[in-house]
């Protein structure tokens, strides 16, 4: 005992202790003061309760419908738009597994889906998000990079040309659930990767491990116009985002988890698009699957997308 | 003392690691007694299905046909079933078996009947004659034939005499307009197939209650079926132009979360502060 020597408290280190701890302590409470004068009321105990939200696995019922309520009081005072929010369940995974199926060969590129989906998610018109990319390739080939994501100055369909729309993949084995280091995002028992917007840091690690470049990121406040905000939205889908995170497509989980067809395929005018579910025998996408020539964008990177290209 | 405490820890380590070892052992047997047991009865459950299956091979093949005829006994649409015997009819060749395939689940068809500017035909018709030359002068004169490379003309599908409130088949078998896949099948049997089936066409409203599909005449014009070439919608903004947008403004610096705003001011109230 007698080898350990206690450092001898100066009087200059115990001051120094002592007034950054009072400091600190000083400006919490100003701060605090502060904050209550700028926001006053609701909206001060909604932005702390947000600040210390849980993640969505881990609320409860009434922590949860408590987030949806302010989700939509929030959205009322920042868009002056009366939106709601659910958080319609997932279908169970015996029943329910979501996939899709694209003809290419019925593609002409007109990117309908892409703006329908734009109306359907609130997402940001400036600057663009787009969840959908529709890539104009050169017949008999597989080459992604030299495809062109930019066309459209003459009609479309062109001569020798395909065009082959690329969005979330929603993968079995995603690769950016695998790199998110907050657990921010994951795979739902029907299928869908989802994000939680309040617990994504924005890291954009998902943004690279993602093989299909099916991660947006805001990187600045989206703008929407008050009259376009889609009203009917999810917690873990089509909700208002804030600036700094991570967002893509949920396969329009509010709206598939009500039976209906996700966006994009009703605005496809040429019914490339097909949507079911994987495992009953008797749907088309199974029909698809088992007769039809199909294939899967990136296979060898055994990421197991649920979305397969088909040819007539 | 020091070397009587040892050896108590020691024989208390040794029965602590004994009790461990048997426990493990414990759960492993356990757990291989049941795996065995599982694999004993799955295998019982194979030679069962074996035997079972041979037994039904044994069996005439009429009454499996019969039998999965009753597992598959749906209520099909009138249509549908008609589909159903002309594709019969037409594939001749093939085996009962792989037509029965071809039924994955009855669907509706949005009516289309009443959405047409010249239906019931026979309103007009009733006096009016058709016109014997090809070239349509005094009515309808804005149809455009360009079907099947010159092959057909309007009595192609269409009756002469009193049927006109129907399309015509090859055969003159009256046809419903709410139905005139059947018009289509007759030579595009392959894409009716397809179509019947969901790998073409477009399915709307739900994806998991009644199946609705649209007909063929909804998105292609059966006088001049090929889609013709379209601009497409706005090319999305490339990163070049958005840098290029952004480089000539300052930049924006809007906050995330609302208390951080909070804490933006309390900043500005300090600086506000120190200058004074």
């Amino acid at each position: 005992m007698t080898d350990k020597k206690a450092a001898p408290i100066s009087r200059r280190n115990f001051f120094k202790k002592a007034g950054t701890a009072g400091a600190a302590i000083a400006s919490g409470t100003t701060a605090l003061a502060v904050a209550s004068d700028v926001l006053e009321g609701e909206a001060y105990s909604d932005a702390l309760k947000e600040y210390f939200q849980k993640h969505y696995r881990d609320m409860s019922k009434d922590e949860v419908k408590a987030a949806l309520a302010r989700i939509e009081r929030k959205a009322k005072r920042k868009h002056g738009v009366d939106i709601t929010v659910e958080n319609t369940a997932p279908y169970a995974r015996e029943d329910t597994v979501f996939g899709y199926a694209l003809n290419i060969s019925k593609c002409k590129g007109y990117r309908k889906c892409v703006y329908a989906c734009v109306e359907e998610n609130n997402l940001s018109r400036d600057p663009e998000i787009h969840y959908i990319r529709v890539l104009e390739m050169e017949k008999g080939s597989m080459d992604l990079e030299k495809s062109n994501h930019y066309f459209g100055e003459d009609p479309v369909p062109k001569a020798g040309k395909f065009y082959l729309p690329v969005q979330c993949q929603h993968c079995e084995d995603p690769p950016c659930v695998k790199a998110c280091p907050t657990q921010a995002t994951w795979s739902e028992p029907d299928g869908i990767v989802v994000i939680d917007y309040n617990w994504c840091i924005g890291c954009h690690y998902c943004v690279i491990a993602c093989p299909y470049w099916a991660r947006h990121f805001n990187w600045e406040e989206p703008v929407i116009p008050k009259e376009e905000i889609n009203t009917e939205t999810h917690y873990l889908g089509n909700r208002p985002r804030e600036r700094g995170v991570m967002e893509k497509c949920t396969f329009c989980i509010q709206r598939t988890r009500k039976g209906k067809m996700p966006a994009c395929l009703e605005a496809c005018p040429t019914g490339a698009r097909v949507f079911g579910n994987l495992l009953d025998p008797k749907s088309e996408i199974r029909y698809i699957l088992e007769n039809k020539t199909v294939f899967r964008l990136k296979e060898e990177l055994n990421t197991e997308p649920k979305f397969w290209y088909y040819t007539d | 003392m020091r070397n009587s405490e040892k050896q108590t820890m020691a024989v208390i380590g040794a029965i602590l690691f004994l009790g461990l070892l048997m426990g493990v052992s414990l759960l492993l047997s356990q757990f291989v007694v049941a795996e065995a047991q599982e694999k004993e009865t799955s295998q019982i459950q194979t030679e069962d299905s074996a035997s079972s299956e041979q037994e039904e091979e044994d069996k005439e093949e009429e009454e499996d046909e019969e039998d999965e005829e009753e597992e598959e006994a749906v209520e099909l649409e009138p249509g549908f079933q008609k589909v159903v015997d002309e594709v019969r009819a037409f594939w001749k060749r093939e085996s009962e078996s792989e037509i029965e395939e071809l039924v994955i689940s009855p669907f509706r068809v949005p009516p289309r009947k009443e959405q047409y500017e010249y239906y019931p035909c026979m309103d007009c018709h009733e006096e009016q004659e058709v016109q014997p030359e090809r070239e349509l002068t005094e009515e309808h004169e804005d149809l455009v034939l360009d079907h099947g490379k010159q092959r057909f003309w309007c009595l192609t599908c269409h009756f002469a005499g009193k049927e006109k409130n129907y399309l015509r088949s090859l055969k003159e078998q009256k046809i419903d307009f709410n139905e005139s896949h059947l018009l289509c099948g007759q030579c595009h049997f392959e894409r009716q197939k397809d179509w019947l089936m969901g790998a073409h066409g477009k399915r709307v409203g739900s994806w998991s209650e009644e199946r609705t599909i649209l007909l063929c005449v909804e998105c292609h014009n059966p006088h001049s079926p090929a889609i013709k070439p379209q601009l497409p919608d706005p090319i999305p903004k490339g990163i070049r132009e958005i840098r290029m947008e952004r480089s000539n403004q300052p930049h924006k610096i809007e906050t995330k979360h609302e208390l951080i705003k909070v804490w933006d001011r309390i900043a500005l109230k300090y600086k506000n502060e120190r200058t004074k």
